[in-house]
């Protein structure tokens, strides 16, 4: 029993020896695959660290791993090159082995990111140990070491890209600058806006002061957009500078082939800027080939480096705006000679169509190209002339055809001159309705090919009929001088007879062979007076002047005649003078007749002188008698007047008043003989004088009248006595016909003219009717019947005015009074001594 | 010392001396009641106080205690790791192989086990000499392995031992086949 249980149990430990050997062999198993696993983890741990020591020593990119209080934990070969440092010491441990500046920097930077346990990314700029200055793009990481955390940091050096990023958005600019302004120019049409494109377009580089742009003129350049200044309504600028070729541009001299560029301050003028705005200047000229356009001038801030390539970037774009303002000028260059050849074309259109010809143009395939109105007006075809152009040539001709008579052979004469094409002037052609015309025929050639025919026709009909009338009326003419008795003497220059009338003939009783070819002169009398007038009619002949002369010849049969001679130079119809034609008309009867006259002259001269002398001495004569009985009335009339009967005393009134008049008539007779038998000495005299004293005497006679020299008076070429009578006449006038109950007064005014001295004597008196006033200087005249007027006095003051070759009329008005207007020449002497 | 030795141990003194024999070596030196984990650690003390009891008990040395106990486990743990035993088809090339090979394999299961080095001076078609170095200078036991592992490719040879005073715990080992 024991040992069966024995056997059981050493069963049962075999079971689980087997059993732990089973469970150990498994775990031993799993065990191993776990360790092959670790191993392989291990491995590529391993790897991987090997990598990636390597990796970061082969970065281009610097790494760091800061501790939190500036250690530099790490930093791989690149990290050390960034700052200078040697990479075999490692000498790099800690962030205050940078400069100064980037310690400070990192410092911060590492504050910063530790505080936020963020991380930070971004630009950073550092400056090694030995002074190269990078651009970093760094990106960090916070990673954790063990128990602590640091930061892991790659830093890319990005000074190259950045510059590069910088130049890339330069040229961008550069090209959006350049797409904008040439893109524009291309489509632009104006010099103007041209230059407002270009200086807009140009304003928006960074640093720009101010852009302008210049026109060429010539050798002037003016400025025609700016940036900078105010532009007015009409699109011009407010104050555009200009310069010279030669000069230079706000002091940068201007080289019209080289673009240029300098540096200058600008001062802001306040008085404590004592540094000036630093700018930069460039001056691009645009031109192509040798043909200078404008010119660029930009004003900028200076940046060195934006400086450079702006001043490319000017030079690059200048070629282009060039080529485009080239286009523009062309374009406007072109425009403006199409406009004139229009211009001109229109003229030249407008002058054919107002030709007074009918014009019409046929070119090489013989269709009519032009016509003018007048043409279609002379053939009275009823269309117009646009109508005709396009026409063949025949059509037209089968148009025109109808008109012309059918012996002119229009067709057949029209196509042969067509054929020659030689020049026909004047071709005469008669139409059915009378009319004539000619035409003119002109083939065109253009550098030596034919190139059409010029047809000129013109309506000569009343031409042609004036030519005919004319030869009539010179028949006429030829007839009528032929018969009249007008002698008719043409000669040539050399004074050779060229032609003679038959009157001429008779006048000289020569044949016509006899006198023709010999020389005018010869048939004249050679005395000394005749040679006188012939030099004159000669003279007369060779400045084409006309003349009357009297001359003296001798007829064939040697009788004398006088004749005068008209003479007038004789022209061909270019005007110059080919000799003269004499008139001759025979006045040896006028002549004796002449002298008849004369001597009945002188008789009646002697008799007048005697008469006049009758007149005196009877004058003079008769006075004294007058005297006797003037003297013996008066002594009557005192001695015995009051025994007198009323009756009587009226008859020896009457006597006295006679006797008064008649001893007037007497003066007046013998002033009027004098009068007439006067000389010719003349003295001057001072007229306010002369009236002076008359005011004086007429003071005594009338002195209710006011007689007053308004005006200082001339001196003048006068007998006194004529002065004397003339104002004497006329002052006692106004002084005798007074208005009774108003105060008289008489005024003297004078003005001075080129040719007169006027005298203006004014009253107030009764003044004369309307229908008397002609009357008035008529001998013998007066208005009022009265004893103390003669009516002799008017009548001589005007003969005495005109016998000194003045004028006297008068204005008067009844009641208000009259104005003596006396007109007395001026002498060459007056005008002297005034 | 790992728990697979005390347990390949208590086997061998098992079948040598009996389940009686092997209940009262526990209770005498055993200070786990013989619960030995293959995977665990142990003190090399605990080794020595059961070999040393043993020895009392039975009248053997502890050396030849030592040689048996290996030849006695060779077999058992070559069938155990047939992995490592069929790399092999000659016990010559197997010893040499210990130092490289089947340690290595051993470092995978216990990491943090203390191996003794066996570094191979010489090595021809019939004889290999060795230096065994271990701080725990356990010459008998490798001595042991060497002849369990002659045994179990049925070969036959001597195993000249030799004490190496130059280096501390050194002992080199010629295996020379007969033939």
């Amino acid at each position: 029993m024991v040992n069966d249980e024995i056997e059981v149990l050493k069963r049962a430990l075999e079971r689980e020896k087997k059993a732990r050997a089973k469970a150990e062999s498994l775990v031993e198993e799993s065990t191993r695959f776990v360790y092959a696993q670790n191993q392989k983890l291990k491995n590529n741990i391993i790897k991987y660290e090997q990598d990636k020591a390597l990796m970061y020593d082969n970065m281009h990119d610097a790494m760091f791993v800061f501790s939190e209080n500036g250690e530099i934990l790490d930093a791989n070969k690149s990290a050390y090159q960034l700052t200078g440092h040697s990479y075999r010491d490692l000498s790099l441990k800690h962030i205050n082995d940078f400069s100064a500046k980037n310690a400070e920097k990192v410092r911060s930077l590492l504050t910063k990111i530790f505080k936020r346990k963020k991380n930070l990314n971004g630009k950073f700029s550092f400056i090694s140990r030995n002074g190269v200055y990078t651009v970093l793009q760094v990106r960090s990481k916070l990673i954790s070491l063990g128990t602590n955390v640091a930061l892991h940091v790659i830093a890319s050096d990005i000074t190259e890209r950045t510059k590069f990023e910088k130049k890339l958005t330069r040229d961008k600019q550069y090209l959006r600058i350049e797409n904008e302004i040439i893109s524009h120019l291309y489509i632009c049409k104006k010099i103007f806006e041209a230059a407002r494109i270009i200086v807009n377009g140009l304003s928006v580089l960074d640093q720009c002061e101010d852009v302008s742009f210049y026109v060429a003129e010539n050798k002037m350049f003016r400025q025609i957009a700016s940036s900078e200044q105010q532009i007015t309504v009409d699109g011009k600028l407010k104050t555009p500078a200009e310069f010279y070729l030669g000069k230079s541009i706000n002091n940068l001299e201007f080289d019209p082939l080289e673009p240029r560029m300098n540096h200058y301050s600008e001062y802001s003028g306040e008085p404590d800027s004592q540094e000036g705005k630093k700018m930069t200047r460039m001056v691009i000229p645009c031109s192509t080939g040798d043909q200078l356009l404008g010119v660029i001038e930009y004003n900028g801030k200076r940046k060195w480096k934006n400086d450079e390539s702006h001043y490319s970037f000017l030079k690059h774009i200048s070629k282009y705006i060039s080529l485009a303002l080239n286009n523009i000028i062309s374009a406007e260059l072109i425009k403006k000679k199409q406009a004139e050849i229009n211009k001109y074309s229109k003229r030249l259109q407008r002058i054919i169509s107002n030709l007074p010809r009918g014009i019409a143009f046929q070119d090489n395939k013989n269709i009519v190209m032009f016509t003018n109105q007048k043409f279609v007006d002379i053939f009275r075809l009823g269309v117009s002339p646009e109508e005709l152009m396009g026409t063949p040539c025949h059509m037209a001709r089968k148009m025109i055809e109808p008109f012309f008579i059918e012996s002119e052979n229009f067709n057949e004469r029209t196509i042969n001159i067509l054929k020659k094409r030689q020049v026909v002037n004047d071709d005469r052609l008669k139409m059915k309705d009378g009319r004539t015309v000619t035409r003119h025929f002109a083939p065109i050639y253009e550098d030596g090919v034919y190139f059409g025919s010029l047809w000129a026709y013109e309506d000569k009909t009343i031409e042609t009929r004036y030519d005919e009338n004319l030869n009539l009326v010179n028949q006429k003419y030829q007839s009528i001088l032929e018969n009249m008795q007008l002698g008719i003497l043409e000669v040539d220059n050399d004074d050779n007879i060229v032609n003679a009338n038959k009157a001429f003939l008779k006048m000289l009783e020569y044949q016509e062979n006899e006198i023709i070819g010999k020389k005018a002169n010869g048939l004249f009398l050679s005395d000394k007076e005749n040679i006188e007038e012939t030099r004159k009619i000669k003279k007369n002949q060779l400045t084409s002047k006309s003349g009357v002369t009297e001359l003296r010849y001798l007829t064939k049969n040697k009788k004398l005649h006088h004749i005068i001679s008209s003479s007038a130079p004789n022209r061909d119809k270019w005007g110059q003078i080919i000799g003269s034609i004499r008139v001759h008309l025979d006045i040896s009867h006028i002549k004796e007749l002449q002298e008849n006259k004369d001597l009945l002259l002188d008789k009646l001269k002697k008799s007048n002188e005697q008469l006049s002398n009758y007149a005196h001495v009877v004058s003079h004569d008769l006075k004294t008698p007058l005297r006797s009985i003037s003297a013996a009335i008066n002594w009557l009339i005192e001695d015995s007047g009051d025994q007198l009967k009323e009756m009587s005393q009226s008859y020896i009134s009457i006597i006295t008043k006679s006797l008064g008049k008649m001893e007037r008539i007497i003066s007046d007779t013998l002033a009027f003989s004098e009068l007439e038998s006067s000389s010719n000495m003349i003295n001057k005299i001072d007229l306010n004088y002369t009236i002076n004293n008359l005011i004086l005497e007429f003071k005594q006679s009338y002195p209710e009248t006011a007689i007053n020299v308004e005006k200082n008076l001339p001196s003048i070429n006068i007998e006194e006595y004529k002065a004397v009578k003339i104002f004497q006449n006329i002052l006692e006038n106004s002084c005798k016909y007074r208005v009774p109950d108003r105060e008289s007064v008489v005024k003297i005014t004078f003005t001075q003219s080129e040719k007169f001295h006027e005298i203006q004597i004014e009253d107030n008196g009764l003044g004369i009717p309307e229908g008397e006033i002609e009357k008035i200087f008529d001998k013998f005249y007066s208005v009022e019947k009265r004893s103390d007027s003669s009516g002799i006095g008017l009548h001589t003051v005007k003969e005495t005015v005109e016998s000194l070759k003045g004028r006297i009329r008068l204005n008067s008005e009844v009641n208000k009074g009259t104005t003596v207007i006396i007109q007395l020449p001026v002498t060459v002497d007056d005008n002297l001594s005034n | 010392m790992k728990g697979i030795i005390f347990k390949h141990f208590l086997d061998y003194a098992e079948s040598t001396f009996g389940l009686d024999f092997v209940d009262d070596l526990i209770n005498k030196a055993s200070s786990t009641d013989g619960v030995y984990l293959s995977f665990a650690k142990y003190p090399t003390e605990e080794l020595v106080a059961l070999l040393s009891t043993t020895s009392e008990e039975k009248n053997l040395t502890v050396g030849s205690l030592l040689e048996n106990f290996g030849v006695y486990t060779i077999p058992l743990l070559l069938d155990q790791h047939p992995h490592i035993r069929d790399v092999y088809n000659h016990p010559l090339d197997l010893i040499e192989g210990v130092e490289n090979h089947i340690h290595e394999q051993v470092m995978k299961l216990y990491s943090d086990v203390s191996l003794p080095t066996f570094l191979v001076v010489s090595r021809t078609d019939n004889q290999l000499v060795m230096e065994y170095t271990s701080p725990r200078d356990l010459p008998d036991l490798a001595l042991g392995f060497i002849k369990g592992t002659l045994k179990y490719f049925k070969t036959e040879g001597i195993v000249e031992t030799e004490k190496v005073t130059t280096r501390e715990k050194t002992t080199k080992f010629t295996i020379k086949l007969l033939e």
